[in-house]
């Protein structure tokens, strides 16, 4: 009998999370088409204290962030909608990534949060589904203007993000991931509350909370979380008093490309027309005797004539860069020739100076690291782009480097003795890139370079007709190069 | 039971208690001792080790990558060469078990290290010196510990490494001077000749960068000492 009843509890709760489930709509949309949606044009008026037209908001200026306009997030369920957008600041922590979270209901009353995911493993695509697998702790902050430190109070909240553990093909993945409005079936969404309290402020967080964590193997499959709960499951925070508030649902917004980068390439192709010619033109002059190089600053635009301009060549076969341009680089491409430093031949692979004076460049603060595109074409018939994810990281791997030392300066010599036996390990030993090594074994030599030496970037191989894009990544367990093409 | 009885038997468990609580704790320190120690081994590898891109390293070792088979004592000494009046200078020598604690895993490692020179009327009364790799980096207050790096000889009588050139007029933007690949190989016939050359390594620069040699770059060294 007492089975029976636990048994319709149980079904009774099932219904309940279906129920919940169902009345939950995902849907993609971009800021400036939301603009032309009244309810959160009405939102956004409220929280930025100024016009959605104007291209910074106030919020955004008080806190710091941008929006990125691309991909929003909006999920609808009981008359309240949440608007999730991915942030920037100037100054990206590679550690974490930001979304704000709109919050509004029916009759306009309107909250902001921003959510700070901090992944306890690699971000991975999960392309297919336009998602992404994501492990880690989650923070939150309420946005609040101006509360004098008197009246500051521990604010608690109380959050909801969904994941999905549903299969989009038959050979498919069901690894959880982040719930897109591809997860149409209410049977594979699960939710994760988390709790995070703080003492609001003007200026954000006062720290006395403490975050959530939930990955995506740990996700609670909570109740109908209306009436607004602490948390429950893996997915729970530590959360000192009571919160009344009904959770904010939100679905985290990452921008995939900054995980592939592969739209990086395929943008700037598609702003220079003229550059894949010019790139192919240069792949052809890896017999000279001497390197070639040509590159396009950050003051072309889609509208200049020839926007792509030549590199000099300088002493020793080798190509020279102004390290100080009047404009950042966007891209920079060169050939490794058929002679070669010694006459003996080429790398096939960008080689440990390129990759220091591309560091040395960032340090200067002359690359546009967020769209800089590097190629290099080498006489073994390798082409070769690569593209920047961390650029703190790929800044640190020059040292001492082009910088003026101050009298009385210390150095940090074991560090530059490892930098260099770093180096010496992955080029000319007799097991690294060198002349006479085979192109296939570089990839797997510099893929382990750019894990070693935390350059913090992506390598892509190019084939001849500069159309088709493959991401090389380096899979340790297996030893082996995996390649994924660029869709797009 | 009386009460008395009662308190003993609750006195004996909580003692009992107290015995097996015991025995867990001292349980977890001989593992956290063994765990500690066993974290603490040093293993001593080959030195080519130090330079295998696919040798894979233990969290759980302290390496040592030591010469093991003898490869930097070919090398070790004073090595000359001579043009004119001038000569240029090279010593080598050998440093052991040299540490770096901030890296993880730890990891010691044999080193030849190495300083040049060049004078005039070497050995002579009258020596002058017109240039030295025996000061400090730049403008800095460090001195360079070495001028000669990852120069670990990995095979018999052939060394390459990484060798700076300052000798020339100090750029202030490049405190390092010229960064040039050093290859020394011994002549197996007669191990007091060695041929030295130094090649700027292949990649971009920049347009002030120095890029030329003031040492010398294709020359044969002998032996002078050991």
């Amino acid at each position: 009998m007492l089975l029976a009843l636990f048994s319709c509890e149980l079904e009774e709760e099932v219904l309940q999370k279906n129920n919940y489930r169902e009345n939950i709509k995902i849907r993609n949309s971009t800021f400036d088409a939301l603009l032309n949606e009244q309810h959160f044009v009405n939102a956004i008026s409220k929280l930025s204290k100024s016009k959605p037209a104007q291209s910074k908001t106030v919020m955004e200026a008080e806190y710091g962030f941008t929006i990125l306009p691309d991909q929003v997030k909006v999920l609808e369920h009981k008359g309240k909608t949440f608007y999730t957008f991915q942030i920037k600041r100037e100054v990206q922590n590679p550690d974490y990534f930001e979304n704000l979270v709109i919050d509004t209901d029916s009759i306009g009353q309107t909250d902001a949060y921003l959510f700070k995911y901090l992944p306890t493993e690699p971000l991975a695509p999960s392309e297919e589904h336009d998602s992404f697998h994501f492990k880690g702790a989650v923070h939150i902050t309420p946005i609040t203007y101006n509360i004098a430190i008197a009246e500051k109070e521990l604010h608690c909240v109380t959050a909801t993000v969904m994941m999905c553990d549903q299969s989009w093909s038959g050979s498919g993945s069901t690894t959880p991931h982040v719930a897109t409005q591809y997860c149409n079936n209410p049977n594979h969404l699960t939710e994760v509350t988390t709790t995070t309290c703080d003492m609001t402020a003007g200026g954000g967080s006062m720290g006395a909370g403490a975050g959530g964590w939930f990955g995506a193997n740990q996700g609670s499959q909570g109740s109908d979380p209306g009436g607004g709960h602490a948390g429950a499951g893996n997915g729970s925070g530590t959360a000192p008093g009571s919160n009344t508030n009904p959770p904010v649902l939100t679905a985290p917004v990452f921008d995939l490309d900054q995980i592939t980068k592969c739209k990086t390439i395929s943008k700037q192709m598609a702003k220079f027309p003229g550059l894949k010619q010019s790139l192919i033109d240069l792949a052809a002059t890896t017999s000279d005797s001497h390197e070639n190089g040509i590159f396009i600053d950050k003051s072309a635009t889609a509208e200049t004539p020839d926007p792509v301009q030549t590199v000099p060549v300088g002493s020793g076969g080798t190509i020279k860069i102004n390290l100080n341009p009047p404009q950042k680089y966007v891209m920079l491409a060169h050939t490794h020739d058929a002679s070669g430093p010694k006459g003996e031949g080429t790398f096939s692979i960008f080689s440990s100076d390129d990759m220091a004076t591309i560091s040395n460049l960032i340090q200067k603060g002359k690359i546009d690291t967020d769209n800089f595109v590097f190629y290099v074409f080498t006489a073994d018939g390798t082409r070769y782009a690569m593209t920047i994810n961390c650029a703190s990281c790929l800044e640190a791997f020059c040292y001492p480097c082009g910088e003026n030392l101050a009298i009385g300066t210390v150095l940090d010599m074991s560090r530059m003795l490892q930098i260099s036996d770093l180096i010496e390990k992955i080029y000319n030993k007799t097991d690294g890139i060198h002349t006479q090594s085979n192109p296939e074994d570089d990839i797997k030599t510099f893929l382990k370079f750019i894990e070693k030496a935390n350059l913090g970037i992506s390598l892509f191989e190019v084939d001849a007709t500069f159309t088709n894009f493959e991401k090389l990544e380096y899979d340790s367990k297996r030893s082996k190069v995996i390649k994924t093409p660029c869709s797009n | 039971m009386t009460l008395k009885g009662q308190k003993l038997l609750k006195h004996l468990v909580q003692t009992k208690n107290i015995h097996i609580m015991k025995k867990i704790l001292y349980l977890f320190l001989l593992m956290f001792i063994t765990t500690f120690s066993y974290s603490q081994q040093e293993k001593i590898e080959e030195i080519r080790q130090y330079y295998n891109p696919n040798f894979n390293t233990s969290p759980f070792y302290i390496y040592y990558y030591k010469d093991i088979n003898n490869y930097f004592t070919p090398f070790i000494g004073t090595w000359i060469y001579q043009n004119g009046n001038q000569t240029f200078v090279m010593l080598f020598w050998k440093e052991t078990k040299i540490g770096y604690p901030d890296t993880n895993p730890k990891y010691y490692v044999d080193e030849l290290r190495g300083h040049y020179k060049l004078v005039q009327n070497y050995g002579q009364p009258n020596e002058q010196l017109i240039y030295t790799s025996q000061k400090n980096v730049g403008n800095s207050i460090t001195s360079w510990p070495t001028i000669v790096m990852s120069n670990q000889p990995t095979e018999p009588y052939k060394m390459t490494g990484t060798i700076f050139d300052v000798a020339g007029v100090l750029n202030p933007s490049y405190p390092t001077g010229v960064r040039g690949e050093l290859e020394m190989i011994i002549n197996p016939a007669n191990p007091n000749t060695a041929q030295w050359e130094v090649t700027l390594p292949m990649g971009m620069r920049g347009l002030d960068q120095p890029s030329t040699f003031t040492i010398p770059t294709n020359i044969t060294l002998t032996k002078v000492n050991q």
